[in-house]
């Protein structure tokens, strides 16, 4: 346990240290899909690496020990209490018909924890995770002539940053051994930021930096089921069967331009003009899927998910909807469990995982879907306790370099840290 | 440690150490960088059209150089220019000697800024030298401030024609009235210097034809013992000079701007820049045109002295002047000599003006200084033809919501 234990306290620290610099923009890998320019980001997949390795969201994925954020109805089901964190580091390769560019971007997940009021009945959930995440960052060179003989080159380094995050606090109730439901309401809000910082070779022309941020503040709704069934083709066997729904968003939400000026000697950010409100309304979201145990050591799920993205609406950047549209994610992956067979071999001590997904994006750009495949697996690290370290590794492929559209390559690995321990109960014997 | 634990250890340190290196790869590029919406440079020129001359009364004591002589511009006018120098008294003469005593004689050694001659180059510039009559102070004396001297009684006479240094020979009866002045160990024997004894005035004889610079830091009044060589010296007390300009001629779409502030002008592009307070303003600049051709014409191996830069400065105090010579000027604007152009960054003042507490609409451009060498440039103004019209350009980066 104690190694557990060091790696986990390395992990943390490594990951807070990395956030801390990037916080600072000391540390260059803060920079992710190109994507997630349009919007308010790219729709952030708030799996665990165990879902990940599955290649699903884990709607249906029936875990009695381990944290979820797919299905607030599996949080009554819950033994223990937990928490969870963990990280991505993913590397994104973009190219378009004449150009490549490589951003590595790593960054935390989601923060959860649960504990259960009462034992596999009612359970309740805290959490802190992202929605939406904007993170992309592009270069771009340029030059005017102001008169006959001069030329003003400058240099453009655009970012994006933040996103939608939601706080939330929900309840799951395992009503009986088939049926379990979840709500979840939570304060959502946004603090979505473009940079823009403009070089100039020239003398006489100062760095400038133009911010253009949006915040905006809603609540928001999640309701979650999971029917269980057991005894369906043999004695052992299992179903599972989720469904969430995350209602619309709509914010309140108000957009400034902001720009450095030196201003009496003094560096100060200044609004470049008033500040414009408006209203920002987040799709609704559908999960659903099954989960098939035909034995204690394997599992297979089916799931899927849609994003009404078509429905969004921005009062602040109404050219943003024309080019979102809905969002279908399919997943299909299996997991084995050897570490049930009491087998001494080294590999019979984790758990793996493989699955495949296929989602169509939110954004039609050009007439073409900006879709993502993935292959993924992963592996499942466990200890003598409850507590758990899931680890996964995806390829994915995204969009496409016709019609002069980027497509990236992805390479990410997600680490989950799930710690559990059975909290609030009076030892029935000292 | 567990068998399990054993291999995690040896499974995780070189997965970490391969994540480090991986995320160590970045290159970012420009892909995708058609479909940001960024920021545009763009150039708005708008012609100034409210402009006005002003004309001060410089300052001319204790400046750098002082400027004497005389010369007849085409453009800048009939320029009279006379000095006035008072050497030290805090300087002793060695122990035992009296400077009013027969082995002793004085000389002004004047130090020429020999790079700078306004006029005729190869001419020689005849001067005399007299006692100054009139009550003067340096530090107070302006170009019209008044100037008397005895006329009567020559001090000493020299010419200049491009030599670095002139030595003029002073006349025994006036190194005696100084001596009276240095030798006098009465209590106020300092004040009554100051008040009492008034200097030379260093005048040009009419058609001298040029103007020079005397760089008083290195000026000298020496006192020379004829009988043991030796020499004492006496650095200038005082200096300044008195300065009389007549027949200026210049065409109405030009003005002219000299460094004794005689010539500046006063401008208030407060209605300009109303328009782009909501502009990402990245650079705003004034552009004046100097009249070049207007410039051409002075006969053979006569020159004129190059204004290198033109400043703004903000607002009036109670003393213009004073300002406009010795005071922090708020930008300033070189010479740009492909397109004859001065252009004045004056970003800092609109930012003030849009985002701070700036209330000062009056800018006055000149070519003050505090060299005390004569300059002078020409520059087109609000009748000038078009293209050649002062100017504030405005440079923004305009972003997709406006």
């Amino acid at each position: 346990m104690e190694i557990f234990k060091t790696i986990i306290i390395i992990l943390v620290l490594g990951l807070a240290s990395q956030q801390a610099l990037a916080q600072q923009g000391i540390s260059e890998n803060n920079n992710g899909s190109f994507y997630s320019l349009f919007g308010l980001g790219q729709p952030f997949d708030n799996n665990t690496a165990r879902e990940n390795g599955l290649g699903i969201l884990g709607v249906s994925l029936d875990n009695l020990q381990s944290n979820t954020l797919q299905n607030p109805a599996m949080w009554g089901k819950n033994l223990y209490s937990t928490a969870s964190s963990g990280f991505r580091i993913s590397q994104f390769t973009a190219e378009d018909q004449t150009r490549e560019s490589i951003n590595a971007l790593l960054e935390s997940t989601n923060l959860q924890f649960t504990f259960p009021l009462y034992n596999q009945k009612l359970g309740l959930s805290a959490s802190l995770y992202p929605v939406t995440k904007s993170n992309f960052r592009v270069f771009s060179t340029n030059s005017e002539i102001p008169a006959a003989g001069d030329t003003v080159n400058y240099i453009s380094d655009i970012k994006g940053s933040g996103g939608v995050n939601k706080l939330e606090v929900g309840l799951g109730w395992n009503i009986n051994r088939n049926i379990a439901v979840g709500y979840a309401p939570s304060l959502a809000f946004i603090t979505k930021n473009n940079t823009e910082t403009t070089f100039f070779q020239q003398s006489g022309y100062g760095t400038n930096n133009l911010d253009r941020k949006i915040t905006g503040l809603a609540l928001a709704h999640r309701f979650g089921t999971l029917l269980s069934f057991g005894g369906l083709f043999n004695s052992n066997d299992r179903l599972s069967i989720g469904a969430a729904v995350a209602l619309p968003i709509e914010f309140d939400a108000k957009r400034e331009i902001s720009v450095t000026k030196d201003i009496s000697n003094q560096e100060q950010e200044v609004l470049l003009r008033d500040p414009e409100q408006g209203t920002v309304k987040l799709p609704v979201e559908l999960n659903a899927g099954l989960t098939y145990y035909p034995s204690s050591l394997v599992n297979i799920s089916v799931e899927g998910q849609l994003q009404k993205w078509s429905e969004f609406e921005s009062e602040l950047n109404p050219s943003d909807e024309l080019l979102m549209s809905d969002r279908y994610r399919m997943g299909l992956g299996a997991e084995y469990h050897p570490y049930r067979l009491n087998s001494t071999s080294f590999l019979s001590n984790f758990r793996y995982s493989g699955g495949l997904s296929y989602d169509t994006g939110h954004l039609t750009i050009d007439n073409r879907d900006i879709d993502t495949f993935w292959m993924s697996l992963g592996l499942g690290v466990l200890s003598r306790s409850a507590s758990t370290i899931d680890l996964s590794f995806q390829y994915g492929l995204r969009g496409t370099n016709s019609n002069m559209l980027v497509r990236e390559k992805i390479w990410t690995f997600s680490l989950s840290i799930n710690l559990t321990e059975r909290m609030f109960v009076r030892p029935k014997l000292n | 440690m567990s068998s399990t634990h054993k291999g995690l250890a040896a499974f995780c340190i070189p997965l970490l150490t391969l994540l480090i290196l991986f995320t160590g790869c970045e290159a970012p590029g420009s892909v995708g960088g058609d479909f940001v919406d960024k920021s545009e440079l763009t150039f708005d020129t708008l012609s100034i059209s409210n402009i006005q001359p002003q004309s001060y009364n410089g300052y001319t004591g204790r400046l750098t150089f002082v400027t004497m002589g005389n010369y007849s511009d085409p453009v800048f006018g009939d320029i009279e220019a006379r000095a006035l120098l008072k050497p030290t008294r805090s300087t002793s003469m060695p122990e035992g000697e009296l400077l009013d005593s027969d082995e002793y004689s004085m000389q002004l050694q004047l130090v020429m800024d020999s790079l700078s001659t306004s006029g005729d180059t190869l001419s020689p510039a005849n001067y005399s030298v007299y006692e100054v009559t009139s009550q003067w102070n340096g530090s107070t004396f302006r170009l019209d401030s008044e100037l008397s001297y005895n006329e009567t009684n020559l001090v000493g006479s020299f010419s200049i024609t491009n030599e670095d240094t002139v030595t003029v020979d002073l006349s025994d009866e006036w190194k005696n009235t100084f001596a009276g002045y240095l030798q006098n160990d009465a209590p106020d024997a300092d004040s009554v210097y100051q008040y009492e004894f008034r200097g030379l005035a260093l005048v040009a004889d009419d058609g001298a034809g040029k103007l020079s610079f005397p760089r008083m830091a290195s000026s000298r009044f020496l006192a020379i013992n004829t009988e043991d060589p030796d020499t004492t010296n006496f650095s200038v007390r005082d200096w300044a000079y008195n300065l009389n300009r007549t027949g200026e001629t210049t065409q109405s779409d030009v003005s002219a701007l000299h460094n004794t502030v005689e010539g500046m002008l006063l401008l208030n592009i407060e209605g300009l820049i109303e328009e782009f307070e909501d502009n990402n303003l990245i650079r705003a600049e004034i552009v004046f045109y100097e009249a070049i051709d207007e410039l051409e014409g002075l006969p053979a191996n006569h020159v004129r002295r190059t204004v290198n830069s033109i400043g703004m400065d903000i607002g009036v105090e109670e003393d213009p002047a004073y300002d406009f010579q010795f005071g922090a000027l708020e930008a300033t604007g070189s010479r740009n000599s492909s397109d004859g152009s001065f252009r004045i960054n004056i970003t800092n003042y609109i930012n003030n003006t849009i985002y701070g507490t700036e209330d000062r609409t009056d800018l006055y451009i000149g070519i003050g200084s505090n060299t005390g060498d004569l300059k002078s440039a020409l520059i087109y103004n609000q009748n000038a033809p078009e293209n050649l019209l002062p100017k504030l350009i405005i440079t923004s980066l305009t972003d997709d919501e406006e």
